[in-house]
């Protein structure tokens, strides 16, 4: 659940970025997400990097279509020949993996700051995780 | 350990993101990814979904005083309507720069030695040279005197406020995707930008010299064997104003040379300043109604230069209560620069004269720092310029010595006392005080309505010069061979001079009412196509390059044709016919021996004797002609190309070539220098020829090897981005037919003109109105002028006119 919802809020929130803020907006948005949200590390990377894949990859895809293609296969050409769907592929696996890494440090960022120590232990046991986050 | 594992990702995070965002990170050569390929402000946001953002818009510029609508059809050219020109001219910037900043401003940039500002090092000898060619102070001084100018200040004015307008409506998102690709910001539009653009078109136009390499020639060959291999004059010329025109006025008396010195036996290294293609040039011709099938004069223009994409060329029209003009602009340019209106047509080919010479300078000291001037010691002008290079933390400071001729190009030829070169061209000096200068002639033509209008235009245009070929509605035609010429005596400027005497300075200039002109001549047509302006019977010397076959051929086509239609002169200059093919096949094959050839080498005899003289691009005819042309050449003058690099040597004409080999087929210069015991004749060489020829392409016909492969026809993205570059073009031309395509090279707008009630206008140029390579407007054209097929342009009658689909409705105002 927590990880629908994080994604669901680093689209929402990235896009909205993206709007107002430079590109690299949707980095402080993936931490952010991922300090609140983050369960684990890889849950952590695996939301930041499919929000930020679905969010890049979509618009690029939105601008594909309408385009028909052409300036993305002719970027392609400058980028080892790609196809106009690889230049799609890559913007979503390039905001992916910064949004992977992004939402990774905002959760190691709660982990190292926020959370008592020796909780590591504590939380491999369900129960303690309800009560982890209860508090 | 958190602590460590949050300040690793981090630090990745954050240096991956830092990397992302920066323009060539360690020195890689790419842009900033994370920017590039962002959806919302990145290329993506390049990729135009419709060839025009909005169909309805309206906007508020300051700066205008009162309200223009702009209409687009199709092919997106706006038609602008205004009540007031400088209004108009300021939505024509405002359109230009939306279709075609990144264009201006490298151009600019490539004019006024900038890019390196924006490149890096790769373009700072391009900026250096720039720079001390001078081309950036002859904008300034060029700029200096439009301020002045009551008629076109105004007008630049209001074109820079336009192109400035749009730019405050841009966002990183909408900057032009060669921003992004490059990493840099658009700069404000100026006037002293517009000046280097006509400074850039002058340098394009008539930069070209060779005195160098003329002087070195005349140094290998001594003056009899020069003068015998480089004849000024072909007697076959056709040139631009007829020879029945009579030169009726008493030309200014000029001194005599009095060369101090003799620098017969001084030759030149070879100059590292880059100049333009010598193939570049144009053809424009206007017939009179007497012969045409309408009766009505039709005007037609065929510029021929380095072919880009972004196009050189951008349509426009204009409607104000003065006039209605439409045709092509380059942008930076304000008006129309080739074009027409609702009288009269204009059109513009280049004049090949010379109007820059070298001089060679003594120096006095070691330094370089004065030098010797009549029987005065001259001290030269050091002007220190600043050349920032992206990338490197102090700029470039460029030391430049001007001495009264010009910039200081090169200071050390050695053995010889005169080890310094000057340059002085016309270009680049200060022009005279009046009323109107290029920007006035360009307005004034936009609205003239007769032939005086015409005339009283042209006065303000110095370079470059043009043959500015003119029609009007009321029947009139007429060319004028329009410029600032100077006055030379006989040889002058053909070979480097010597600069310590001022009476080798040019002898003041060619009043207007003495170019080269003709009015309605009786032949009913006027034509150029870069060729002599007049025969040598016209009183004043001229030297420089000229053409030799599109001009005489235009000539004989169109004196031979009557009842012309508008296809008619479509297809003449769509004409891949040549005329230097049709006079040196039949010469070549005169002198090649028939015997002993073998069956591959009798087929190409029977290829060429068959052949129609067309550049088809699917013949391979051409391929073998040029092969044996170029193969015959090299032999015939290897006295001239086996030698060393670094002196540069005139290569004799292709006309001249072709008169030795008919006239003189046993003279010494078809001697090789290779064979010492063996005497060659004009015939072993073509034999020799045709040998290497049949061996090295019989192999490659088979493989389908045709003239397109040969020809290489490409129009280049500006900053030869090949994704964004069309190259492989089927087009059947060559650069010695009207249809003049070579390479990178051609015919860059073609338009064909009849006036009368009803004005009926075709054009076509390589490419779109659109820069943007993600916009399918960007090179919608170019199948078009490959196939030679024109569009009819929608020359609106007003602005409900809706002969043609109208796609766009704009209005600016204040």
């Amino acid at each position: 659940m927590k990880s629908l919802l994080a994604i669901v809020l680093i689209v929402g929130l990235g896009y909205l970025s993206g709007l107002f803020l430079p590109w690299y907006g949707f980095v402080g948005v993936a931490f952010i997400v991922g300090m609140l949200l983050g369960t684990k590390s890889y849950q952590a990377v695996f939301t930041g990097f499919l929000g930020m894949f679905l969010l890049w990859g979509g618009l690029a895809w939105a601008k594909n279509a309408g385009n028909a293609g052409l300036l993305a296969g002719k970027m392609g050409q400058l980028f080892g020949h790609l196809g106009a769907t690889g230049m799609v592929l890559l913007t979503a696996v390039l905001a992916g993996l910064l949004g992977g890494f992004a939402a990774l440090t905002g959760y190691s960022f709660r982990e190292a700051f926020f959370s008592k120590k020796n909780t590591r232990h504590r939380r491999r046991s369900s129960s303690n995780r309800k009560a982890y986050a209860r508090r | 350990m958190r602590l460590f594992r949050f300040l690793f990702f981090g630090i990745l995070t954050f240096g991956l993101t830092w990397v992302l965002n920066t323009y060539q990170p360690f020195g890689v050569p790419v842009p900033a990814l994370g920017a590039l390929f962002d959806p919302v402000a990145g290329f993506w946001a390049n990729a135009d979904a419709k060839p025009l953002s909005s169909n309805q818009l309206t906007l508020h510029a300051p700066g205008m005083n009162g309200k223009v609508d702009v209409l687009f059809d199709e092919r997106l050219v706006p038609h602008i309507f205004a009540d007031d020109f400088k209004d108009a001219v300021f939505a024509q910037g405002y359109v230009t720069a939306m279709h075609r900043l990144w264009q201006m401003d490298i151009s600019y940039r490539a004019g006024a030695g900038r890019l390196s500002e924006v490149l890096g090092e790769r373009t700072l000898e391009n900026d250096q040279n720039q720079r001390r060619k001078g081309l950036l102070r002859a904008a300034k001084v060029a700029f200096e005197a439009l301020k002045a100018s009551p008629e076109d200040w105004p007008i630049v004015e209001a074109y820079t406020a336009g192109v400035n307008a749009y730019i405050a409506t841009l966002t990183p998102g909408t900057y032009p995707l060669e921003f992004k690709l490059l990493g840099y910001k658009p700069e404000p539009w100026t006037a002293l930008k517009t000046a280097v653009c006509f400074k850039n078109m002058a340098e394009t136009l008539c930069y070209r010299h060779a005195d160098l390499p003329n002087s070195n020639a005349r140094a290998l060959f001594g003056p009899a064997l020069f003068d015998f291999l480089y004849p000024s004059y072909n007697p076959k010329q056709s040139p631009v104003i007829p020879a029945t025109v009579k030169w009726d006025f008493k030309p200014i008396g000029i001194a005599p040379p009095s060369e101090k010195i003799n620098l017969l036996s001084q030759t030149w290294p070879k100059l590292k300043m880059p100049m333009p293609d010598e193939s570049l040039g144009s053809n424009n011709w206007a017939v009179a109604g007497s012969k045409t099938a309408s009766g009505r004069p039709i005007i037609c223009n065929d510029p021929h230069l380095n072919l880009t994409l972004p196009s050189i060329w951008y349509e426009t029209q204009i409607h104000t209560p003065e006039t209605n003009v439409y045709g092509v602009t380059i942008p930076g340019l304000p008006c129309v620069i080739i074009g027409f209106n609702e009288n009269i047509g204009w059109a513009v080919t280049n004049v090949g004269q010379d109007v820059l010479d070298w001089y060679a300078i003594k120096w006095l000291d070691d330094a370089h720092t004065t030098y010797a001037y009549d029987d005065q010691k001259k001290k030269v002008d050091i002007q220190y310029d600043t050349v920032f290079v992206r990338g490197r933390k102090e700029p470039v400071i460029e030391a430049m010595k001007f001495t009264v001729w010009g910039p200081v190009a090169f200071e050390n030829a050695p053995k010889s006392p005169y080890r310094g070169l000057a340059m002085h061209w016309l270009a680049a000096e200060k022009p005279e005080k009046r009323a109107f200068y290029e920007v006035g002639t360009f307005m004034r033509l936009n609205m003239a309505k007769n032939y005086l209008d015409y005339a009283t235009a042209l006065t303000g245009y110095d370079a470059p010069a043009q043959n500015f070929a003119f029609a009007c509605r009321d029947g009139d035609i007429a060319l004028k061979v329009n410029g600032k010429f100077p006055i030379k005596n006989p040889g002058q400027g053909r070979f480097v001079q010597d600069g310590s005497a001022s009476s080798n300075a040019w002898h003041g200039y060619i009043p207007r009412n003495q170019i080269p002109q003709v009015l309605n001549p009786e032949r009913g047509f006027v034509a150029s196509a870069n060729q002599n302006s007049a025969s040598p019977a016209y009183p004043y010397y001229y030297n420089g390059e000229f053409d030799d076959y599109r001009g005489r051929l235009i000539n004989r086509r169109l004196a031979e044709m009557n009842k012309i239609t508008i296809q008619d002169m479509m297809q003449l200059q769509t004409s891949s016919y040549s005329l230097l093919a049709e006079e040196a096949t039949p010469l070549l094959l005169k002198l090649l021996p028939r015997t002993g050839l073998n069956t591959a080498e009798k087929a190409l005899v029977k290829e060429l004797e068959t052949w129609d003289y067309k550049f088809r691009y699917d013949a391979t005819a051409p391929v073998v002609f040029q092969a044996l042309m170029d193969s015959v050449y090299r032999f015939t003058f290897d006295e001239i190309l086996y030698q060393p690099e670094s002196v540069e040597l005139a290569k004799p004409r292709t006309w001249r070539f072709l008169e030795l080999l008919d006239l003189t087929p046993d003279h010494a210069i078809f001697d090789q220098l290779a064979t010492k015991n063996k005497k060659e004749q004009a015939s072993d060489l073509v034999l020799e020829a045709f040998h290497q020829v049949a061996r090295e392409w019989t192999p490659k016909f088979k493989a389908g090897f045709n003239w397109r492969q040969q020809n290489k026809a490409e129009v280049r993205h500006l900053a030869r981005i090949p994704a964004f570059t069309r190259s492989d073009l089927a087009i059947s031309g060559y650069r010695q037919a009207p249809n003049a395509s070579n390479g990178g090279n051609g015919p860059s707008w073609r338009m064909v003109v009849e006036l009368g009630p009803e004005v009926k206008a075709y054009g076509v140029f390589p490419g779109g109105q659109s820069g943007n390579p993600g916009n399918p407007n960007y090179d919608a054209m170019i199948p078009q002028w490959v196939k030679g097929e024109y569009n009819e342009l929608f020359f609106m009658k007003n602005a409900q006119d809706r002969r043609q689909k109208v796609v766009g409705q704009w209005t600016l105002s204040k």
